[in-house]
C-alpha cells in the first residue's frame, strides 16, 4: 500500500516536472539566445526568416534550437542599451502607463473592497454580484466601448485612455473583498472602541493585514498592463507611445538578436516583482478563497 | 461617575429574532456585575449593546447621566476585553496599547508613560516589543487587559475575556482581574457562561435565559434563594437535584411525600396552604444530600467520581437522577444501594407549572 502512494507520488512529480520543464524551455532559450552573435542566431533560425518571406522555402529547411551559444557575446544588449535608443524609449513607455495603473488599480480596489467588507445591505450584494459579472467578461469585450468613451471624452490616443480604465478591475476589487472577509470582526470592533476614524482603521487595522493580497494584486495587475498589446493598438494610434510589448512585434526578421535581448530586458521587471513577492502571491491568493486553504 | 442604568431596553435583530427583552437594570458605579446564563440568552448582546456595537431597538441605555442609545463607541469611554482578545496582529504590544491613546491625540510622552505603568502592573514590561503570536494565551489576554486599562475608562466591558485559557490559568486570571478591578475606578460589567467565574468575581450577578433576566443578586443570594428552577438549575455545581413530590399534612405540620417516602418540612405556613395536597417539584443542593446508614430514602449508586477533597454519587432515586456531593474519598461500589437522608434546610421547593419558588 505504502510502496503503491510512493509510486503514484513518484509519477505526479515525474509529470510536474515534465510540464515545469515544457514551460521553462522557451524562456531559457530567449535568455541564451540573446547572448548569441547575429550570425549564430542566421544560422539556427534562417528557417524562420525565409518562410516570412518565401512560405515554401519553410517546409523544406529545419530549425535548430540551440541553447548554448558557440560564443557568448553582449553584443546585442550593446545595441539595445547603447546604439538604440528607441528600445530604451518604448520601455520607458510601458514604465509610465504599467506603474499608475498598479498604484491606482490597488488603491482603488482596497477601498472598494474596504466598503463591501464593511457595509451590509441588499445594494451592496447587488453591486458585489454585478462586479463578478464584470469580471468574467474578457477585455476584449469591453475594449469597443472603452474605445468609443475615450474618444467622447477626448482621451483616445493620450496614455489616460489606458491608465483610467485599467484603475478600474473588478478582479482586484473581488479578491481584497473575499482577503478582507478573513479580517475578524472583533479587531473592527476593538478599533471603534479605541476610538479610531474609519479611515485610520481603513489605513491601520485593515490595510497592513492585507498586505500579501496588496502585493499579489500589484504582481498580478502589473504582469497584466506589462504585456498589454490590445489597448495601445486600439486607444494609441501615436506609435511613438506604443509600450515595448507592441514594439517588440515589430522587430523586423533581421534583428532577431536584438529581439532575443529585448524580450529578456522586458522579462526583468516581472521577474524581480515575482521572485521579491512569490511568497506574498501565493498567501494572497490562497486566503483570498481563490484557492482552498 | 459611571452608573449604567438600563431602561426597558430590547434587542431585535432582523426585526424578528428577540435577543434582549425588556432589559431593566441598574449598575452603580463601579460596581463588579457578571452577566451570566447558557450560550444564546443574549448576555453579549447587552455587552454590545453598552459598547455602541449594537444598535437599541427600544428603551433607553444611560452611562453616567448621558442617553447614549445613539452615540458612538468611541465617544462612550468604555473599553473592552473580547473573548479572542482581538489584539491588532501586525502591531508590537506597545503599540497595540498605545493605539487607543495615540487615536485620541494624547501627547507621546504621555503615552509612553501610561503604556510602561500598565505594562509593569501586567508583567508584560519585557514583551512590549514582541508581537502578539508569539505570545502565549495568558500573555496575550494580559495585552489585552492593558490596552483596555490604559484609557482609564469608565466603564470595562469583558466579554468572556477567560474562555481561552486553561483551567490553570484561568484561576490565576481572575484573581488578577478582581485586583484590577479593586484597584480602579472603573463599573466592571464582565460576561460569561462559566458560574465559577461568576461566583468568585461578581458584586452582582444577573443572570439570563432567552434575553429575559431571570435574577440579579449577589452570589450568595442567587445561590441560597433562586428565584426558579432555571436559576437553581444553572447557578452551583454539581446542579441542584429536582424531585417530584406532593405536599401534605398531618397533626405535626407539612410534609413531602416522595414515591413512598415522607420528608418533614420547617417551612412557612402560610407559603405551602396553597400547594397542599398538590405536585411541587422538590430542590436540593448535593450538599444537601447524605449518605445515611439510618436514612430512609434508598437510592442506587451509579458513577462516584472522586475529585480529591470531595466525591460527587451520581444516584438513581425516587425516579429520577440525582447527585450527592459527600466529603473525602470514600470507597463505593457501583450498583450499591445507598441509604440517604435529605437535609431539610437545604430544601427549596419550586411550583410545577410555573417553575417558580415557593419557599427556600
Amino acid at each position: 500500500m505504502i510502496k503503491k502512494r510512493y509510486f503514484s507520488r513518484g509519477a505526479l512529480t515525474l509529470i510536474a516536472a515534465v510540464f515545469a520543464v515544457a514551460f521553462l524551455l522557451p524562456t531559457v532559450l530567449t535568455i541564451t539566445n540573446s547572448f548569441m552573435s547575429q550570425t549564430e542566431l542566421s544560422a539556427n533560425y534562417g528557417a524562420i526568416f525565409s518562410s516570412l518571406n518565401d512560405s515554401s522555402s519553410f517546409v523544406s529547411q529545419r530549425v535548430n534550437l540551440k541553447f548554448i551559444p558557440d560564443k557568448v557575446t553582449f553584443g546585442q544588449y550593446f545595441t539595445v542599451l547603447l546604439q538604440s535608443p528607441d528600445y530604451l524609449l518604448k520601455f520607458w513607455n510601458s514604465v509610465i502607463l504599467v506603474v499608475p495603473i498598479v498604484l491606482l488599480q490597488v488603491g482603488i480596489a482596497a477601498l472598494a473592497a474596504y466598503s463591501f467588507f464593511r457595509y451590509q445591505g441588499k445594494f451592496r450584494t447587488f453591486v458585489f454580484f454585478f462586479y463578478v459579472i464584470l469580471m468574467l467578461m474578457p477585455y476584449q469585450v469591453m475594449l469597443v466601448p472603452n474605445y468609443l468613451v475615450a474618444r467622447w471624452t477626448g482621451l483616445l490616443d493620450s496614455r489616460w485612455s489606458i491608465i483610467l480604465p485599467g484603475c478600474f478591475a473588478p478582479f482586484s476589487v473581488f479578491l481584497l473583498t473575499k482577503f478582507m472577509k478573513r479580517i475578524p470582526v472583533s479587531l473592527i470592533e476593538a478599533a471603534r472602541l479605541d476610538g479610531a476614524s474609519e479611515w485610520r482603521i481603513f489605513t491601520r487595522v485593515c490595510l497592513p493585514q492585507c498586505r500579501s493580497a496588496l502585493y499579489s494584486i500589484a504582481i498580478l495587475v502589473f504582469i497584466d498592463y506589462w504585456n498589454m498589446v490590445e489597448q495601445p493598438l486600439v486607444l494609441l494610434s501615436d506609435t511613438e507611445k506604443y509600450p515595448l510589448s507592441v514594439y517588440l512585434s515589430t522587430i523586423n526578421a533581421g534583428e532577431v538578436g536584438l529581439a532575443f535581448a529585448v524580450a529578456t530586458i522586458y522579462m526583468i521587471p516581472s521577474l524581480l516583482l515575482f521572485l521579491h513577492g512569490e511568497e506574498y502571491l501565493v498567501e494572497g491568493i490562497t486566503h483570498s478563497g481563490s484557492v482552498k486553504g | 461617575m459611571a452608573k449604567i442604568s438600563f431602561k426597558n431596553v430590547s434587542k431585535i435583530y432582523n426585526g424578528e429574532t428577540e435577543a434582549v427583552s425588556n432589559f431593566s437594570i441598574d449598575i452603580a458605579d463601579k460596581e463588579f456585575i457578571v452577566l451570566v446564563g447558557p450560550s444564546g440568552c443574549g448576555k453579549s448582546t447587552v455587552l454590545r449593546m453598552i459598547a455602541g456595537l449594537e444598535e437599541i431597538t427600544a428603551g433607553e441605555l444611560y452611562i453616567g447621566d448621558r442617553l447614549v442609545n445613539d452615540l458612538p463607541p468611541k465617544e462612550r469611554d468604555v473599553a473592552m476585553v473580547f473573548q479572542n482578545y482581538a489584539l491588532y496582529p501586525h502591531m508590537t504590544v506597545y503599540k497595540n496599547m498605545a493605539f487607543a491613546l495615540e487615536n485620541r491625540k494624547v501627547p507621546k510622552a504621555e503615552i509612553d508613560r501610561k503604556v510602561r505603568e500598565v505594562a509593569k502592573l501586567l508583567d508584560i514590561e519585557h514583551a512590549l516589543k514582541r508581537k502578539p503570536r508569539t505570545m502565549s494565551g495568558g500573555q496575550r489576554q494580559r495585552v489585552a487587559l492593558g490596552r483596555a486599562m490604559v484609557r482609564d475608562p469608565a466603564v470595562f466591558l469583558l466579554d468572556e475575556p477567560l474562555s481561552n485559557l486553561d483551567a490553570k490559568l484561568r484561576t490565576s486570571m481572575r484573581s488578577e482581574i478582581i485586583k484590577l478591578h479593586k484597584r480602579s475606578d472603573s463599573t466592571f460589567v464582565y460576561v460569561t457562561h462559566d458560574q465559577t467565574e461568576a461566583m468568585t468575581m461578581g458584586d452582582r450577578i444577573v443572570v439570563m435565559r432567552d434575553g429575559v433576566i431571570q435574577q440579579a443578586d449577589t452570589p450568595q443570594n442567587v445561590y441560597r434563594f433562586p428565584c426558579n428552577m432555571f436559576v437553581a438549575s444553572f447557578i452551583g455545581m454539581p446542579s441542584m437535584n429536582f424531585l417530584p413530590a406532593t405536599l401534605a399534612k398531618d397533626a405535626y405540620g407539612y410534609y413531602l411525600v416522595l414515591q413512598d417516602v415522607g420528608i418533614r418540612l420547617d417551612k412557612a405556613e402560610t407559603v405551602l396552604a396553597p400547594y397542599l395536597n398538590r405536585q411541587v417539584i422538590m430542590g436540593i443542593r448535593p450538599d444537601g444530600v447524605r449518605p445515611d446508614p439510618q436514612g430512609v430514602i434508598r437510592a442506587k449508586l451509579e458513577v462516584a467520581e472522586p475529585l480529591g477533597g470531595e466525591t460527587h454519587l451520581h444516584l438513581y432515586c425516587c425516579g429520577e437522577k440525582i447527585v450527592a456531593k459527600v466529603n473525602g474519598l470514600a470507597q463505593y461500589d457501583p450498583d450499591q444501594q445507598i441509604p440517604l437522608t435529605f437535609d431539610a434546610s437545604h430544601i427549596h421547593l419550586f411550583d410545577a407549572e410555573t417553575e417558580t419558588v415557593i419557599c427556600h
